[in-house]
C-alpha cells in the first residue's frame, strides 16, 4: 500500500476496488477488534436501554428454536402481544433472523450474539454512509476519512448504551444513497432500493427521526435544485415508478399499521404514536431526552464524549474499575476526531458541492431538533416537522447529526487533496 | 472525578491531541513536499484512525458493563446454549411459569448482570421470582428467620452467623442481598433524595460480587462482610446525605407530612424496618408484578386507579386494592382455574368497581359488551371436580385436556387480546375478558380439550408480507446491478473532474 502511487486513491481509483474494498473492510474489522471484550472475550457487555432488549432477543431465540415465531408474551404484563416490541428492538429483520440460524447450528452464546447484531448493524450504517457519500465526494480517500471518522465516532459507542439511536438510523445512509441515486437517473432499480430501505426504516415505531430527516433534505433541494422538480413532474416514468414506491413502502408500513389499530387495547409500545392521550412526550413539554450542550461540547472535549455531565444519568450505571467510579456515558455524545472537525469546517469554507447548502442546512435542523427546541414553536413545530408527533426523544437525532458532519468531513477532505496535488508536478 | 478534574484533564488531553495533530499536520506536509504523497495521506488518516481509536477504547468501558466481574463458567468456558435454555427457560411446566417469570425489561439488565451466578451455581437458583417461590412453599433455607426479622435484622444477622453457615445458606444469604439491592436500586427515591446513593449501591454490589466470587473459590470467610452490613445499615436507616436541593424543599416545606419526599421517605423506612423478610420478599414479587398490571391499567386510561397505585404502600386504600389485584393475577393460585360461575360486568366496568370496593376476592367477574352471550350460574353451587392437564403449549398456543362434573367457565389468567382464539373440542367458544385484564371461557360439563390460540391475523400478513418484499427487492438490486457507464455523473461545481461512481 504504501507502494502505490498516489493516483491510486484518486480519480482512476476504479481500478483500484480491491484495494478500497481491503481498506474499507479493515476498518469494519478494526471495530470488531475494539470491541473484542465484548464480542470475543465476553468481559463486558452493553448497558442501560440497549441491554434491556437482551430479554426480548432471548425469548425470540429461544421459540425460534422450538419452531414457533412468537407472537405472545406471556411474561410482561402479565402477557401481552410480543409482537408490539419487535418495532423497537428490530429482532425480526433479516440481518438478525441470518444471524439467529447461523447461530443455531454453532451453539454460540446468545448473549455475544445479541451484542454482534449491533455492532454489525453500526457498520451497515457505516458502509451505507461510505457508499453514500461516494456519491459527493471527489476522492476516494476523502471516503476512506468519513468511513473511519463514522465508524469510530461517538455514534458508536453511544449505541452500546442507547440503542435507539441505531435502531433508527441504521438504514438512513442507504436511504439517502439512493436518494441521490434517484436524483441523478429516475431509474426502476434506484426506486425499488430506495423504497426498500425507506421501507425497512417505516418498520420500527422511531420512524419519525428518519422521515423528518428526509423532509429537511428533500424541502432544501426546492432552494437549489428546483429544475429537478419540474424535471421529474414531466418525467412520463414518474407515475409508475411513484407507484411501485408507494407500494413497496406501503407493504412494510403496513406492520405498523397492525400495530398502530391495537393503540386503544394494549400500547406500550405504540404509545408515543398517540399524542391525544397526555402519554407522549408533548404532553410533558420536554421531548423526552434532548441533546444538551455538554454533549456537542463533546466534539472538542472527547472526555466529556465519554463522560456524560447529564444530571439524570448520574448514579445510574456508576461501576468500579479499580479504584475509580466510571460515570455512565451521555446517550448522545458527539465526538468524530479531532482532523474530522477541522475538516469539517474547511468542507464548510471550500466546498462547492452542489449539495453543500443542503447538508449545511441538515446539520442546522437536525441540531436544533436534538435539542428540542422546536417545541417551544407551539403548533409551528407540530406543523414544521409532523412526523415528530410520533417521536420522543430529540437525541436520536445524533447519528442524523453526525452523519450530516460526515459530509462536510468529505469535502474538506476533498479540498485538502486539491491543496495537496499541487505538490504533485 | 469532579467536574473541574475533569474539564482539567479535557484541557490536558486536547493540548496532548492538538499538539499531535500539529505535528502530524507538520509532517504530512513536510512529506507533500517530498513528493511522498502515499506516506502522506497513510499519515493523514493514520492519524484520525489513532485519535479515533484512542476515544473508542477509552469510551467502551463506560458505554459497557462488566458481566458480573466472572466469566461463563468457573472452567472459563461458556455454557452451552442448550444448558443455558435449561437454566433460563421455564416452557417444561407451563403451570408454573408465572412462578419464575424471566422478568424482562427493566430487570433484565441486573439479572443479566448476575447471570453468571445463576449459571455457575449448578441446583442453586437465584432469581427474584425463585427465592419467593422458595418462601411460598415453605421451602426456603432461612424459612424460620424469614419469618420473625424484618429486613434490616435479617441482614445483620450475618454479621455475626455468616462463618456458622453452610454453602448453602451463604448463597442464599448473598442472593438475597442482591435480590434486595436490586429492588433498592429501583426505587426512584434512594436516587433523587440521597447524594452518593449511586456510588454506595455500586460499592455494595461489589462487596456481594466478592461474596460470590469468594464461595465459588471454596473460602469459608467473606472479608467485606462487615463493609457489606454496614452499609445496608446506612441504606435501609437512611442515613445518608440528602440532595441539597431536596432538602431546601423539605425545609421549605416544614417538614410537612403529606411532603411527598417524607411520605417515600417513610415508605422505605416502614417497608425495611417494621415488615418481616418473608413478607417483604412475597410484597417484592407483587410490587413488580402490580407494575406491569400498572402499566397495563394505564394504557387502557384509567389514569386514576394508576395513579393510586403510584401511592406509597403506607395507604390503607392501596393496600385493599393490592391485595384484590393479587387475587387477580393468580399469583397464589394455578393459572388455569375452573368456576362455576361468573359475574357480569359493562365493559370497561372492572376498574372502576374494584376501586369503589365492590368486588369479591374469591369470585370472576367477565366483561362483555352482549351480557347474554356469557351464561351465568348459580354462585352457590359450589365449586365441583375440576382436573386438568396441559397437552401442549408454546407461547402462541395452550392445549388443555379437562374434566369437570358440570359446566362453568374456565379461567386462564394470562393477558387478554382480541386475537386470542378458544375453542371446546374444535367448536369455536367466545373468549371473554375476565377478572380485567385476563381471559376466560365458557366450558359445558364432561371431559373435553381446549385450546387457545393466539393469531394477531394483521400483523402475521404484514410480517408475511414484510419478508417476501424484502426478499422480492433484494433479488431485484442484486440482479438489475445497472453496469457503471448507464449511471451518470454529476461534476462538483468548480471542478472539471469526474467524481468516482
Amino acid at each position: 500500500m504504501l507502494r502505490m502511487k498516489f493516483d491510486a486513491y484518486t480519480l482512476t481509483a476504479q481500478s483500484r476496488k480491491r484495494y478500497e474494498a481491503l481498506a474499507v473492510a479493515l476498518a469494519c474489522a478494526a471495530l470488531l477488534a475494539v470491541s473484542y471484550s465484548v464480542l470475543f472475550s465476553c468481559r463486558r457487555m452493553f448497558e442501560h436501554d440497549t441491554i434491556w432488549g437482551y430479554g426480548l432477543m432471548h425469548y425470540f431465540f429461544n421459540s425460534l428454536m422450538q419452531g414457533v415465531f412468537p407472537y405472545w408474551d406471556p411474561y410482561d404484563y402479565a402477557g401481552q402481544p410480543f409482537y408490539y416490541n419487535l418495532g423497537i428492538s428490530r429482532i425480526f429483520e433479516a440481518p438478525t433472523m441470518l444471524l439467529v440460524g447461523i447461530n443455531s447450528l454453532i451453539n454460540g452464546s446468545l448473549l455475544s450474539l445479541y451484542h454482534l447484531d449491533f455492532i454489525l448493524k453500526v457498520i451497515c450504517a457505516a458502509v451505507g454512509t461510505y457508499l453514500c457519500f461516494r456519491q459527493t465526494t471527489t476522492y476516494v480517500v476523502s471516503n476512506l476519512v468519513v468511513l473511519v471518522a463514522f465508524l469510530f465516532s461517538s455514534f458508536t459507542f453511544a449505541s452500546m448504551v442507547q440503542c435507539g439511536l441505531v435502531t433508527s438510523f441504521s438504514w438512513t445512509p442507504w436511504i439517502l444513497w439512493f436518494f441521490l441515486r434517484l436524483k441523478k437517473s429516475l431509474t426502476l432499480y434506484n426506486v425499488v432500493g430506495f423504497s426498500l430501505f425507506l421501507g425497512l426504516s417505516m418498520t420500527s415505531y422511531q420512524t419519525g427521526y428518519v422521515l423528518t430527516f428526509l423532509q429537511i433534505f428533500i424541502l432544501s433541494l426546492v432552494l437549489n435544485h428546483r429544475s429537478w422538480f419540474a424535471a421529474i413532474a414531466r418525467d412520463k416514468k414518474c407515475i409508475p415508478l411513484l407507484l411501485v414506491g408507494l407500494l413497496i413502502v406501503g407493504a412494510f408500513s403496513l406492520q405498523l399499521f397492525a400495530v398502530y389499530i391495537e393503540k386503544e387495547n394494549s400500547v406500550p409500545v405504540l404509545r408515543q404514536m398517540d399524542n391525544a392521550d397526555g402519554v407522549s412526550s408533548y404532553a410533558d413539554k420536554l421531548g423526552g431526552s434532548p441533546s444538551y450542550p455538554h454533549d456537542f461540547l463533546g466534539l472538542v472535549l472527547p472526555p466529556l464524549a465519554i463522560q456524560g455531565w447529564r444530571g439524570s444519568n448520574i448514579g445510574l450505571h456508576m461501576e468500579k474499575k479499580g479504584d475509580q467510579w466510571l460515570p455512565p456515558m451521555s446517550e448522545c455524545p458527539f465526538y468524530i476526531g479531532i482532523l474530522p472537525l477541522l475538516l469539517v469546517f474547511l468542507g464548510l469554507m471550500r466546498s462547492r458541492h452542489e449539495y453543500r447548502l443542503n447538508f449545511f442546512l441538515l446539520l442546522v435542523a437536525t441540531v436544533v431538533l436534538s435539542g428540542g427546541l422546536h417545541l417551544k414553536a407551539g403548533p409551528w413545530g407540530n406543523l414544521l416537522f409532523p412526523f415528530l408527533l410520533y417521536a420522543r426523544n430529540m437525541e436520536m437525532f445524533q447519528p442524523f447529526i453526525i452523519f450530516s458532519l460526515m459530509y462536510f468531513v468529505g469535502q474538506g477532505t476533498d479540498a485538502l487533496l486539491s491543496w495537496s496535488k499541487k505538490y504533485e508536478s | 472525578m469532579s467536574h473541574e478534574e475533569i474539564y482539567f484533564y479535557s484541557f490536558v488531553y486536547m493540548m496532548l491531541l492538538l499538539g499531535g495533530s500539529a505535528f502530524g499536520l507538520i509532517g504530512f506536509v513536510a512529506l507533500l513536499k517530498r513528493k511522498r504523497h502515499g506516506l502522506a495521506w497513510l499519515l493523514f488518516v493514520g492519524l484520525i484512525a489513532a485519535d479515533l481509536l484512542a476515544y473508542g477504547s477509552k469510551a467502551l468501558p463506560y458505554a459497557t458493563q462488566t458481566r458480573g466481574g466472572l466469566l461463563f463458567s468457573d472452567t472459563k468456558k461458556p455454557f452451552t446454549l442448550a444448558e443455558r435454555r435449561k437454566e433460563r427457560l421455564f416452557f417444561e411446566d407451563p403451570r408454573f411459569r408465572y412462578f419464575r417469570p424471566p422478568l424482562y425489561q427493566e430487570f433484565s439488565a441486573f439479572d443479566l448482570a448476575t447471570l453468571d451466578y445463576f449459571v455457575i451455581l449448578h441446583g442453586t437458583k437465584f432469581s427474584p421470582s425463585n427465592l419467593i417461590s422458595q418462601v411460598l412453599d415453605g421451602e426456603y433455607l432461612f424459612q424460620g428467620e424469614a419469618t420473625e426479622k424484618n429486613v434490616l435484622e435479617f441482614i445483620q444477622m450475618g454479621r455475626s452467623s455468616y462463618e456458622q453457615w453452610g454453602r448453602p445458606k451463604q448463597l442464599a444469604y448473598l442472593g438475597f442481598l442482591d435480590i434486595l439491592l436490586q429492588d433498592i436500586m429501583q426505587q426512584e427515591a434512594f436516587y433523587g433524595l440521597f447524594t452518593g446513593f449511586g456510588e454506595l449501591a455500586f460499592g455494595l454490589k461489589s462487596d456481594i460480587d466478592t461474596g460470590f466470587v469468594s464461595i465459588l473459590a471454596g473460602a469459608a470467610t467473606w472479608p467485606q462482610k462487615n463493609d457489606a452490613v454496614e452499609k445496608f445499615e446506612r441504606l435501609l436507616n437512611l442515613n445518608l446525605g440528602m440532595r441539597p436541593e431536596w432538602l431546601g424543599e423539605i425545609v421549605r416545606k416544614g417538614f410537612r407530612d403529606d411532603s411527598p419526599f417524607v411520605e417515600r421517605i417513610k415508605a422505605h423506612a416502614h417497608e425495611y424496618t417494621q415488615v418481616s423478610t418473608a413478607q417483604y420478599l412475597v410484597d417484592l414479587w407483587y410490587r413488580y408484578r402490580l407494575r406491569d398490571v400498572n402499566s397495563l391499567v394505564r394504557f387502557k386510561d384509567y389514569n386514576q386507579i394508576a395513579d393510586l397505585f403510584e401511592r406509597p404502600v403506607l395507604s390503607p386504600q392501596i393496600k385493599s386494592i393490592r391485595s384484590r389485584i393479587r387475587q387477580d393475577l393468580a399469583i397464589s393460585a394455578p393459572m388455569i382455574r375452573f368456576f362455576s360461575s361468573a359475574r357480569i360486568l359493562p365493559y370497561g366496568q372492572y376498574y372502576e368497581q374494584l376501586s369503589g370496593g365492590k368486588l369479591a376476592n374469591d369470585q370472576l367477574y367477565i366483561e362483555s359488551r352482549s351480557p347474554q352471550a356469557a351464561h351465568a350460574q348459580d354462585p352457590r353451587a359450589g365449586n365441583p371436580a375440576f382436573s386438568y392437564q396441559v397437552v401442549s403449549y408454546n407461547p402462541n398456543r395452550l392445549k388443555i385436556a379437562y374434566g369437570a362434573r358440570q359446566g362453568g367457565f374456565l379461567y386462564f389468567s394470562d393477558g387478554y387480546d382480541r386475537y386470542w382464539k378458544a375453542s371446546v373440542d374444535g367448536l369455536k367458544t367466545g373468549v371473554y375478558k375476565a377478572n380485567g385484564a385476563f381471559k376466560a371461557i365458557s366450558i359445558p360439563a364432561g371431559s373435553h380439550v381446549v385450546e387457545f390460540v393466539y393469531d394477531p391475523v394483521w400483523y402475521r400478513l404484514s410480517l408475511w408480507l414484510y419478508y417476501t418484499v424484502t426478499i422480492a427487492c433484494i433479488l431485484f438490486l442484486i440482479f438489475r446491478i445497472p453496469k457503471p457507464a448507464c449511471a451518470p455523473a454529476s461534476m462538483p461545481e468548480g471542478s472539471s473532474q469526474p467524481p468516482p461512481l
